[in-house]
């Protein structure tokens, strides 16, 4: 008989991601109830439920050059403060660090909104688009994973509202590495952005270099993280410009992909006006 | 009770005058999104566009010679109302005529992926001109080019603004195009959405073919006319599963998806 060798031992050798509720500063955590919104094209919702796992994307790869930088004051500060010792380099050494850290740390957003948006459906939807219903408490709920005893190697995941700042002029807190993840400029504040934020960690890259079997998938452009999709989806949108076919389409293919537990809904904007 | 006679959409293998078909072998593509093409897979419909929702606003329009000809023509011989009426007639075509379009060419074109903005999540299906004529309906009857027929031909590029061709032809202004659409290199199969399609479609009568705002839809044989399903090469990895995957899951072979050859590897 031949003995099987049970993987365990490496599994637990690569990191798992899982929520973690005490917060960072600078992220807070909005109202369980909030209704956040994730709008995405019909290929990639698909991929969300044949995967099961969420994608977060590195900071890197975001279109905002601003991903990872810090303010003007926060800059000054902190190098008056190495100024005061030359032979160290320290500033520049934080520069550094802060600039690889946008490869190291990968985002997944949402929009906070109790209605659908029109801007939202033009810039990420499309006319074959859907929108995921979901709420706070449902996407942390859905991240949060039940860790073994021998699971030694985890990270987390903060979640929480977007800062939306002016970068010439003010502060945030200083000497946090998620920080910069969760403020942006203030020409976003329309976006109304809720986010995922975690390290892809040294060992994750390490687990997929020595192919060892892991949950997570890793790859140039982000992490793709599991999660318990009847928890997260509380319904999907169709986009309101979509023709009738779309509709037909995605109540097909989600049930081809063994989806059932949220249901495929009109998007609210094509309802009929009363004049 | 009014009984709706459901009208029948097939290929006519009788040459239309209008209609220049290529080669059988001739190579042809469709580019299009992942939703259309799952559509394609799931509906086993071919969807023909109404010629007044394209884009070019000449879909259907006259040359200008032609136009003054049919003047000079007619105003000896007609009332300027009746003229037009004409005019309206060959306005209203336009939404009666629905057209599928694709694309002639031995290779993939760079250029189709780019045009309709699918180089992210784009497909492509690799067909040829007789495989087309093969996967739609069989026509019934032998020399008949009646209501329900549909032509296959090219479209052919001209200058607008010199050109002349026979106004009576109505399929006519439908295989030419301005000069500028050259690089599409466009085969089209068309047909007419008739009164009573429209009127079946209406009264909840069930057709084998559906008829919208947008087009209509016919019957086609799936597996006959694709001959591969090719993946835009700047695509990125997860997009090349999910085509696989949802292929597979539509109840197709995921081996339908060939590597693209603009994927290759450059040497230097």
């Amino acid at each position: 008989m031949t003995n099987v060798v049970a993987a365990p031992y490496y599994v637990s050798m690569s990191p798992k991601y899982t929520y973690w509720a005490n917060n960072h500063s600078g992220f807070v955590l909005p109202a369980a109830t909030t209704i956040i919104w994730r709008y995405m094209t019909l290929a990639r919702f698909l991929e969300l439920v044949r995967s099961r796992r969420l994608f977060f994307c590195r900071a890197s790869k975001l279109e905002d050059r601003f991903e990872g930088s810090i303010p003007r004051v926060v800059n000054a500060t902190l190098e008056t403060w190495s100024a005061q010792y030359p032979f160290m380099d320290a500033s520049d050494q934080m520069r550094n660090e802060r600039i690889k850290n946008r490869d190291m740390f990968a985002i997944n957003c949402w929009h906070v909104s109790d209605y659908e948006s029109l801007a939202m459906w033009n810039q990420y939807g499309g006319t074959e688009g859907v929108a995921i219903r979901s709420s706070v408490e449902r996407l942390t709920r859905a991240l949060t994973r039940r860790l073994q005893r021998d699971d030694h190697l985890w990270h987390e995941i903060y979640v929480g509202r977007v800062n939306y700042i002016d970068y010439a002029v003010d502060e945030f807190p200083r000497g946090d590495p998620l920080a910069p993840f969760i403020y942006k400029r203030k020409c976003y504040e329309h976006e109304k952005e809720l986010r995922a934020v975690t390290p892809i960690s040294h060992s994750a890259e390490l687990a997929k270099f020595s192919r060892w079997p892991t949950e997570f998938e890793l790859n140039d452009i982000g992490i793709a993280i599991p999660v318990e999709l009847s928890t997260l989806i509380e319904a999907i949108h169709v986009s309101p410009t979509a023709q009738g076919w779309f509709e037909g389409l995605v109540k097909e293919s989600v049930e081809r992909f063994g989806f059932d537990s949220a249901p495929v809904v009109k998007s609210s904007l094509v309802e009929e006006p009363n004049y | 009770m009014s009984v709706v006679e459901v009208p029948k959409y097939a290929y006519c293998p009788e040459q239309h005058r209008a209609f220049r078909l290529p080669p059988g072998k001739t190579t042809i593509w469709r580019y299009l999104t992942l939703p259309k093409l799952l559509d394609l897979l799931d509906s086993r419909k071919l969807f023909f566009c109404r010629a007044s929702k394209f884009d070019d606003p000449f879909e259907g329009a006259v040359p200008k010679r032609t136009e003054e000809y049919l003047r000079s023509w007619e105003s000896a011989r007609v009332s300027e109302e009746v003229r037009s009426k004409h005019r309206a007639e060959r306005k209203r075509m336009r939404s009666s005529m629905a057209i599928s379009s694709w694309h002639m060419s031995e290779h993939e074109s760079a250029a189709m992926w780019n045009l309709y903005g699918l180089t992210h999540e784009g497909v492509a299906i690799k067909s040829t001109v007789d495989r087309l004529t093969r996967a739609l309906p069989e026509w019934p009857k032998k020399g008949w080019q009646g209501p329900g027929a549909i032509y296959i031909g090219k479209v052919d590029y001209i200058d607008y603004s010199t050109a002349i061709f026979d106004p009576s032809q109505s399929y006519l202004p439908y295989v030419h195009k301005r000069e500028s659409f050259k690089h599409e290199s466009e085969l089209r199969a068309v047909t007419l959405i008739n009164k009573a399609a429209g009127e079946a479609a209406a009264s909840g009568v069930t057709t084998e073919f559906a008829v919208t705002e947008w087009g209509i839809a016919i019957p086609v044989d799936v597996c006959a006319l694709i001959e591969g399903i090719y993946i835009a090469a700047t695509a990125p990895g997860w997009f090349d599963r999910i085509v696989r995957a949802s292929i597979e899951r539509f109840g197709f072979d995921p081996n339908l998806v060939r590597k693209s050859a603009m994927a290759e590897d450059p040497i230097y």
